[in-house]
């Protein structure tokens, strides 16, 4: 199939040649000079990883139901859910509304992560994220995420990352960088908003904005601003043209995660050389009328994940790309008096890709019968990132996570 | 000055001895708060996040800290007496910090409308949504430990919403569009005597009189600092060319939106 020529290389050099010199009236002299600077050879195969987060703290035990145990339903008088189940084995099951991942499931392309999370755990959202994202002890403050260190190990260095036209380490959908990307170097790092134009079109103010750009700056933060707001305007320009032209091969919902999801599948269609995405979907602070929300969520969740599995099929990109979700806690095995549930511990994840192992994996948690308990993890959330680190993107995980964990073999 | 004092919850006291930074006994707030300030690090600890905060994240002489330290406990902690020492100090006056400071995005917006001489405009929503598109959310900082500053507030997503601000300030308001909540708002504010939330072209007018050098010069001398005036005066002075052709107004509309958008004025 004849796709469209938007690598970085080829859009510079290709066949429709200097690409986005074209879209802008005017070629500035920055642009210009950076089109011409390109030499080395595009990689078209590299792994990709893409981050789902489920803010909130998504309640594992009503998302892989333990539908054989009695304490479950002891725990869960009015949430227990008992009937549509979808089931994964003898025991257990995913929840109704999970009907795409569990085909998915089927077809042995989503791995499913049993009770994951970390030792002394901590009920705070911003402590736990902060935990998970830096892949840190929870008695460690560490301000670098696990991918910001990844990127400092693997990804420094190369002129290519120096360069103003360089495709991103990593692009995120959202207004905030996410914590998992902070790092010690610079990387160059992109974030989208999941609905909505942001090239900037031939405003008179835009063209007198990139004429100030090119002055010289000094050293140090100035010079930082100008090559971040360079690289900034060009892969805007970038990334609109390919998310305007992009034809998904599959009907996504018109969810905000969704969404997202459709336009990290245009980038990743036309090869931009980023490997990471991260996008986010909230809501999942169930502490109140859980029944309905976490079935709106968990819709919204497994039909977008399963159009972005479609689509990167029916473009032949799935093997490149392993999709992961992940969680700041579960909730506690015992619903509260709102019909909710209040902050756990450990809860599973979804790893989703064809070059996904598939199946159940880790211990299934083991549930009490004193309400007051919570469930203790049996998986390390850094064993999952180790295996992702290692065994997917080919880099060195005790020297990103400081210390080896055991490998989860989903991949 | 209102005096604080904690509130003793009585039946919830644990009454029993504590040991806090190595000393042991039954203390209450204030004795803690007296034990905390006993320790070397409270000394200086203030004044890091002082020079943090205004000057620079890079090392500072380790025996200005000290001896600034040594002078604020001499003066009994006393906040008046610190804070006046270090706004009036030559290191807070120094060259190499002028210039070379990301602004965080409060003191980008605020900042802007001193320098425009606006007021904030009066629709909440606008308003906080364009703060956490900045990367600063009122009240809600992404974790624990707070906003991290300095660099980190730059980025893509960051610059757009920058952008976008400025490019607010200089648009038109169309007050059909608003809805009924900011209507209100708006005459509530204008009633107040507030009324000037944007920079209107009438206004761009009043400098026209001025040739583009000086107006150019006039700009970075009034908007940013020292560092990048000679450069950016060159191609301002471009980018507002004849003030007295056709369009001069708008040319220098696009010339103080850009400047505002400029890396310089990001740094102060």
């Amino acid at each position: 199939m004849q796709h469209l020529p938007l690598t970085r290389r080829e859009f510079i050099r290709g066949a429709s040649g200097l690409g986005f010199l074209a879209f802008s009236g005017v070629a500035p002299a920055f642009l210009a000079r950076s089109a011409m600077a390109q030499t080395p050879a595009p990689e078209r195969d590299r792994s990709i990883l893409v981050i789902v987060q489920l803010a909130g703290g998504n309640d594992g035990l009503n998302t892989v139901i333990p539908f054989t145990d009695d304490r479950y339903y002891n725990l869960r008088p009015t949430l227990g859910l008992k009937n549509n189940l979808l089931e994964l084995n003898d025991d257990l099951a995913l929840h109704p509304a999970c009907q795409p991942l569990h085909e998915i499931y089927g077809e042995g392309k989503l791995s499913i992560v049993q009770n994951v999370g970390y030792p002394n755990p901590n009920r705070s959202h911003f402590r736990s994220t902060e935990i998970w994202e830096t892949g840190s002890d929870s008695d460690t403050f560490q301000r670098e995420g696990w991918l910001g260190r990844y990127f400092d190990n693997d990804c420094a260095g190369s002129p290519e990352a120096e360069s103003v036209d360089a495709d991103p380490a990593a692009i995120h959908v959202g207004d905030m960088i996410p914590q998992s990307y902070l790092s010690l170097e610079s990387h160059s790092l992109f974030g989208m908003k999941p609905y909505g134009k942001f090239d900037r079109g031939q405003d008179p103010a835009d063209l007198a904005y990139e004429k100030l750009l090119q002055a010289d700056h000094i050293e140090g933060n100035a010079s930082y601003l100008q090559h971040t707001m360079m690289n900034t305007l060009v892969t805007e320009r970038r990334v609109e043209k390919i998310i305007s032209k992009y034809k998904p091969q599959a009907t996504y919902p018109g969810t905000k995660l969704a969404q997202s999801l459709k336009r990290v599948a245009a980038l990743i269609h036309a090869d931009m050389e980023t490997r990471v995405y991260f996008v986010s979907q909230g809501g999942y602070d169930t502490h109140a009328n859980q029944l309905n929300n976490h079935q709106r969520l968990l819709t919204e969740l497994s039909t977008s994940m399963s159009a972005f599995q479609k689509d990167l099929t029916a473009h032949s990109k799935d093997d490149q790309v392993m999709t992961m979700t992940f969680s700041e806690f579960g909730r506690r095995p015992a619903e509260n008096g709102s019909g909710g549930t209040d902050h756990g511990t450990a809860a599973p994840l979804f790893v989703m890709g064809s070059k996904v192992k598939g199946g159940l994996l880790g211990q299934t948690p083991e549930l009490v019968t004193d309400a007051t308990k919570d469930l203790k993890y049996s998986t390390d959330f850094r064993g999952v990132y180790s295996s992702v680190l290692d065994k997917w993107l080919d880099a060195d995980s005790s020297k990103i996570l400081g210390d080896k964990y055991e490998h989860v073999p989903f991949v | 000055m209102k005096v604080y004092k904690y509130y003793q919850a009585k039946k919830l006291q644990d009454k029993t001895e504590k040991t806090v930074f190595g000393e042991t006994g039954n203390w209450d707030g204030d004795d803690v708060i007296d034990l905390t300030f006993k320790q070397p690090a409270a000394r200086t600890f203030l004044i890091r996040e002082l020079i943090k905060f205004y000057l620079t994240e890079e090392a500072v002489d380790e025996a200005y800290i000290e001896a600034l330290g040594e002078q604020w406990a001499d003066h009994q902690f006393s906040l008046p007496y610190l804070t006046k020492t270090f706004f009036e100090s030559r290191l807070f006056f120094h060259p190499a910090y002028r210039g070379n400071m990301v602004k965080s995005p409060v003191h980008f917006h605020i900042g802007l409308c001193q320098d425009l001489r606006i007021d904030v405009a009066p629709f909440q929503s606008r308003v906080l949504r364009g703060m956490s598109s900045m990367g600063q959310a009122f009240y809600n900082p992404p974790n624990v430990r707070g906003w991290l500053y300095g660099e980190y507030w730059i980025n893509s997503t960051t610059i757009s919403a920058r952008r976008q601000l400025v490019d607010y300030l200089f648009a038109n308001l169309n007050e059909k569009r608003l809805n009924g909540n900011e209507k209100r708002a708006l005459s509530a504010a204008r009633e107040a005597g507030r009324g000037n939330f944007l920079v209107t072209n009438e206004r761009l007018k009043q400098v026209l009189n001025l040739a583009s050098d000086d107006l150019a010069k006039h700009f970075t001398t009034y908007f940013i600092t020292e560092p990048s005036r000679v450069n950016y005066s060159k191609s301002l002075k471009k980018i507002i060319g004849d003030t007295s052709s056709e369009g001069a107004a708008w040319r220098v509309r696009s010339a103080i939106i850009a400047l505002l958008q400029s890396p310089a004025y990001n740094l102060s």
